[in-house]
């Protein structure tokens, strides 16, 4: 079994594979990453081969790990480093208690972090992956976890999931292709790229932010703006959460007082340039 | 009959509540639910909280309350609210003793 340790803000895994290739693909993305504080990972993601036949004859990979989904289906090799992340992400979204979840990338300036939360293929991971490359530091790409006593959000600053064009969109601003992971084609979710963040957000994975301003980002044709009214708000966030139900009243507490302080809003970009002018825009109104 | 029933509620000591929108959030402690409730039904829960009572009773309390005319439509409303309050779990009944 070839593996790996990495700590990712709050969170330690390691990561396991009975290949090498997918092992590597990891050390090499999140190359600069620290160690668990104390050397021991908090969390186990894995990948298997699903019988003894499909590890060395068109090998498959399963995604498993300390919580497993039953009914997963097998993934070919050569999209071993997504199955990880996706185990790194079943992990984090079935076994995480100490922070809410929400299904969100992030931003932070000044200490004041922006919410971008959304399905996949709403932009999130786009307009979050080009913020952090134009003087916002990266808190989180796929979860944003809100510290349950504090409701300051701990950075999870993992790699960034690219996909389709995206991934043109961020080469043409991230000069540093050691940054990129190997582009994967033809995956479940189609092209695929992933992204390390930039140095800053590695550095101060430990360094919490105040949540100032959530915005649902959507890809449109045109640029339009709509308010979210607080009760909505409230339903979408937890829609969104995959620990919510898990937390009991604390993450009520959280949930609510989120949704009673801090302004949201809904908008459409057609592009990248787009959406950040409108990021920013919104910012300058808020004063951030 | 439903009507010769009292409904009684654990509202607000089980209870969390957060307003926002005029809504009132509710996370019930027992079952660990969360419930969006819009008018009237905060008030039917808060009359209830007050003391049991019978469909018949809260339906004149909380007309009173809103000052609004009791009718077969108000009756109509507090009824299909405690059903779904029921079904929630927010609220249970009993048979009526007095």
């Amino acid at each position: 079994m070839h593996s790996l340790t990495v700590r990712v803000g709050p969170l330690s895994f390691r990561l396991g594979s009975p290949w090498r290739a997918p092992i590597d693909a990891a050390a090499g993305l999140y190359a600069g990453y620290p160690q668990p504080d104390d050397g021991i990972a908090t969390v186990t993601a894995r990948i298997a081969a699903p019988s003894l036949l499909r590890r060395f004859f068109r090998p498959q990979v399963l995604v498993e790990g300390d919580h497993r989904l039953d009914g997963t289906i097998p993934m070919a090799l050569r999209h071993g480093l997504l199955a990880l992340e996706m185990a790194m992400n079943m992990q984090v979204a079935l076994g995480e208690r100490r922070y809410l979840l929400l299904h969100a990338a992030a931003v932070e300036r000044r200490g004041r972090a922006v919410i971008l939360p959304g399905e996949s293929g709403s932009g999130k991971s786009t307009l979050g992956a080009l913020l952090g490359e134009m003087g916002w530091r990266l808190l989180a790409d796929e979860f944003v976890l809100i510290d349950l006593s504090t409701g300051l959000i701990q950075p999870f600053p993992r790699a960034i999931s690219l996909k389709n064009e995206s991934i043109a969109a961020m080469k043409a601003v991230v000069s540093d292709v050691s940054r990129f992971g190997p582009h994967l084609s033809g995956t479940p979710k189609g092209e695929l790229r992933h992204l390390r963040p930039a140095t800053d957000a590695i550095a101060r994975m430990d360094e919490p932010a105040e949540p100032a301003l959530i915005l649902f980002p959507t890809f449109g044709p045109e640029a339009a703006v709509e308010g979210v009214s607080r009760s909505e708000l409230f339903a979408r966030i937890t829609e969104g959460s995959t620990n919510y139900s898990d937390l009991g009243e604390a993450g009520f507490i959280r949930l609510s007082q989120l949704a009673q302080t801090v302004p949201a809003v809904r908008f459409a970009y057609p592009d990248g340039p787009t959406g950040v002018a409108i990021v920013e825009q919104f910012c300058a109104e808020a004063g951030l | 009959m439903a009507s010769d029933r009292l409904y009684r509620t654990d509202y607000p000591d089980s209870c969390r509540v957060a307003w926002v929108d005029g809504l009132a959030l509710i996370f019930h402690r027992p079952s660990g639910t969360t419930h969006f409730l819009d008018a009237p039904v905060p008030d039917m829960l808060a009359l209830l909280a007050e003391a049991p009572a019978t469909a018949g009773e809260l339906a004149e309390q909380l007309c009173a309350r809103l000052a609004v005319a009791l009718d077969d439509e108000a009756r109509m409303v507090v009824a299909r609210r405690l059903a779904e309050l029921c079904d929630a779990g927010l609220v249970w009944t009993e048979p009526c003793t007095v």
